[in-house]
């Protein structure tokens, strides 16, 4: 057993340091910085396109892809660093489109698919919006009612999906759709991509307490051919089950949690009272150790999510388990912060007084997504009790 | 010992309740978020009609002459109903210093104004720190012929931009040697700080809003040589501070009635939506892990209702309250963020939206846990209390 990286390992992380520092164009970074989270105007959407292609071009996105595609055909651990270094700077590219679908293409997608979606993938030009949820279709996802009906060599799409998040600025969307309305719920769904730019799509905004943008996607007898179907036809559900599993080990990094806690050590240590650091009470300190154990357990929770995917599996309990944590060590940070702020922790982005830019009052106000997206924690809590333990239905 | 809300609390209650439901609903409070005033104007006219901003002024005032509780009672549905506006500023922040401070010309000039809801008032009490202490107030009060000049800033005084007056909180002598250090958020007295009636309209007053988590109004204030007349000091020239820290252990215990009122309501909201929302072929609400969380959130929302309740009681009787304000703020603190943050666990996607009204009840309760000191602030107070 050894938790250190290689020497290639660490030598990875220090070249994706330095692209980051000496490679990306200042006006550029300052563009994808302007973007609010999940909301994105025309100008952030086209600094992400303009960013990845810088990425990709430096061989960093698809490090783990073969060389056909574009890649180093390095080990999946790659991605895990370049995700983690990417996310510590608040930068797009390791969004679900190439942690979530682009795996699932590789395992599930035909030669034709792989050939046409990768690369544009890694290219920045093809970005996924993931279409699962349904007004009645949440945490029960086999209920989903959206029709794919077989007509000639295509498909017409009908129904609709609820908060798919970036449809706004996808190009394609990942469909599970219902193709055998007779066959037992789990039997009858599909995956089959969609380019957002056909007619009969109707986009709406919602907008969340956390000022984020997720959407309402309307299909209003949408034509798609048949050679757009992922896998197998009526065993979508499936490919569903495993790009949510990669989903679940994606959307809980480390690095932006880490980069929660250091802001918090640094507010401590910069603000007095009485003459005395923040840092220096006892029982502000303690509170910040304990938050530091938490995170450490989030690294390893998370390397041993890396080390699954690595070794060619998908981490499925595992997944579940570094969901919950993550999501609720999140709201502690923002919540303990918050309260070390005082009054001031009232302040929201823009505020003249306000600290740390206010990322903690928004922070704090978009963290409850994390516990119920990508199957909420209860569920996740099930799956653990469940297939971890052993328990009974 | 009796549990039981009085008839006219009740009476209370329920005039307040039926009053929020029907003149603020949440259209309303859309609009008034939005708004550069942050109240409605008719909903004020309406609380002043209806006696609810009369109820704790005496009599001899042209009050209704109730207590505390009676107004914990009115506070506990402005929670419930998710209301904003100068309410609290008003009746609570300025309207009990005056009463508890000010001397009689000035009670009978302004308190009967305050009951009708004719004049609106603030406290401008914190300052950069962000501390509930006589150590964290630096706005100088420089005695000049006939009065005094004001020189400094405050933060986060809530509705200081529509309040026909304010209640200054200011440093007359600086703070003994002695004194220094040793205070917290209702430590015992302090000299050198006195208190000023200052008309909000008064050159060299200078006012910037805040944006809060909580939709509700705060301002920064800037007083840039403001020229107060010697009448205009509220009551004894460095002794203001006892009568701020006999109002903030109201002004606590009362928010903590209207903490207390929300999160009984975002339990409502989020029992009554389990109940109907159907997933795997059942109200979500018949699942257990669904169920604990529920039955978790109605032990905190009965918990910090009885301290809200206690702290209000005892300090309505005047009996001392320090622990249990200090214990009620601590829980309520809390209680207000589990029950707001696990709601939304319950709610899930849909109560997340701007278009669901959860939102507005986790933002303000967001700011009530902050405001009044936070829970870590109050236990502290509770350990001392507590002899420990
Ligand atoms: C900001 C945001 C972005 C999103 N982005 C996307 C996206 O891009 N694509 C997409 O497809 N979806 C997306 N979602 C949807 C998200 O995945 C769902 O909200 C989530 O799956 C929960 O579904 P629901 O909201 O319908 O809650 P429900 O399923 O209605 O759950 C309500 C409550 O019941 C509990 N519950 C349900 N079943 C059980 C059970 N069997 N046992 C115990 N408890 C149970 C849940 O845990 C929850 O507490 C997004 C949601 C949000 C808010």
């Amino acid at each position: 057993m050894d938790f250190a990286f290689t020497p290639e390992q660490e030598e990875f992380v220090q070249e994706v340091r330095a692209f980051i520092r000496e490679r990306v164009p200042a006006a550029l970074l300052k563009r994808l910085r302007g973007g609010p989270e999940g909301g994105g105007g025309g100008d952030h959407q086209a600094a992400a396109r303009e960013f990845k292609q810088l990425l990709y071009k430096a061989g960093l996105l698809g490090v783990n892809w073969p060389p056909e595609y574009g890649g180093r055909g390095a080990p999946h651990i790659y991605q895990y660093f370049l995700a983690e270094e990417l996310s510590y700077n608040d930068l797009p590219g390791a969004g679900l489109t190439l942690t979530s679908v682009a795996p699932m293409l590789w395992r599930a997608g035909t030669e034709e698919q792989k050939k046409q979606y990768l690369r544009g993938i890694f290219e920045g030009e093809i970005e996924f919006a993931i279409g699962y949820t349904e007004p009645n279709a949440g945490s029960d996802l086999a209920s989903l009612q959206t029709q794919a009906i077989k007509d000639g060599d295509d498909y017409i799409i009908r129904g609709q999906k609820m908060f798919t998040s970036g449809a706004h600025m996808s190009t394609h969307i990942w469909l599970a759709a219902r193709t055998d309305p007779n066959a037992p719920k789990h039997r009858g769904v599909s995956m089959i991509i969609v380019p957002l730019n056909l007619p009969g799509i109707t986009i709406r905004p919602l907008w969340t307490m956390g000022d984020g943008r997720t959407n309402e996607v309307f299909f209003d007898d949408v034509r798609v051919p048949r050679r757009n179907l992922v896998g197998e036809e009526n065993r979508g559900w499936y490919t569903m089950s495993a790009a949510l599993d990669f989903e679940r080990a994606a959307v809980a990094p480390l690095s932006p949690l880490r980069r929660i806690l250091e802001d918090l050590v640094k507010f401590c240590k910069e603000t007095k009272h009485n003459g005395l650091a923040l840092a220096e009470d006892p029982i502000i300190r303690n509170k910040l150790a304990e938050l530091t154990v938490d995170l450490g357990i989030l690294r390893l929770f998370s390397l041993r999510n890396a080390w699954i995917i690595d070794k060619g599996a998908v981490p499925n309990v595992e997944g579940s388990m570094i969901k919950v944590w993550s999501s609720e060590l999140r709201e502690r940070l923002f919540a303990t912060g918050l309260e070390l702020m005082g009054p001031f922790g009232q302040l929201q982005p823009g505020s003249k007084w306000v600290p740390i830019q206010g990322s903690f009052e928004v922070g704090l106000r978009a963290s409850p997504q994390y516990r119920f997206t990508a199957g909420s924690n209860e569920i996740q809590r099930n799956i653990i009790a469940q297939r971890g333990l052993g328990l009974p239905r | 010992m009796d549990l039981a809300l009085s008839e006219t609390q009740q009476m209370l209650q329920q005039l307040t309740r039926e009053l929020l439901e029907k003149e603020f609903p949440s259209t309303t409070l859309r609009e008034v978020e939005a708004s550069e005033e942050g109240y409605s104007r008719e909903l004020w006219k309406r609380l002043g009609e209806l006696g609810l901003t009369n109820v704790a002024i005496s009599e001899a005032y042209g009050g209704a002459g109730g207590s505390l509780l009676d107004l914990g009672v009115i506070l506990e549905e402005m929670g419930r109903g998710v209301y904003i506006g100068p309410f609290f500023a008003t009746v609570v922040l300025g309207g009990l210093t005056l009463l508890y401070a000010a001397s009689e010309a000035q009670k009978r000039d302004l308190l009967p104004k305050v009951g009708q809801g004719q004049v609106l008032l603030s406290l401008a009490l914190l300052e950069e720190e962000g501390r509930y202490e006589p150590e964290a107030i630096h706005l100088q009060a420089e005695r000049r012929a006939g009065g005094y000049v004001l020189q400094g800033t405050k933060l986060f005084v809530e509705y200081g931009h529509v309040a026909d007056h304010l209640v200054v909180v200011a440093r007359t002598s600086p703070p003994s040697a002695t004194a220094r250090g040793a205070r917290t958020i209702s430590g015992s007295s302090s000299d050198g700080i006195s208190l000023f009636l200052v008309p909000r309209s008064s050159p060299g007053i200078t006012i910037a809003p805040l944006i809060t988590t909580g939709g509700d109004k705060q301002v920064e204030v800037q007083f840039r040589g403001v020229q107060v007349p010697e009448s205009n000091l509220i009551g004894q020239l460095n002794q203001g501070w006892p009568a701020i820290q006999r109002v903030l252990e109201a002004a606590t215990a009362l928010l903590c009635m209207q903490m207390a009122g929300m999160g009984e309501k975002v339990l409502e909201i989020t029992v009554e939506y389990v109940k109907q929302r159907v997933q795997f072929g059942r109200p979500v609400g018949s699942f257990q892990a669904v169920q604990h969380h529920a039955a978790n959130m109605a032990i905190l929302s009965d918990g910090a209702k009885l301290a809200a309740q206690e702290a209000v009681s005892r300090l309505a009787q005047g009996l001392p309250a320090a622990k249990e304000v200090a214990l009620a703020k601590a829980f309520c603190g809390r209680a207000g963020f589990e029950i707001t943050y696990n709601s939304h666990e319950l709610n899930a996607g849909v109560g997340f939206m701007k278009e669901s009204d959860l939102q507005f009840y986790t933002r303000q309760m967001h700011g009530m846990r902050l405001r009044f000191g936070t829970t870590m602030d109050h236990l502290k107070v509770v350990a001392r209390e507590s002899g420990f």
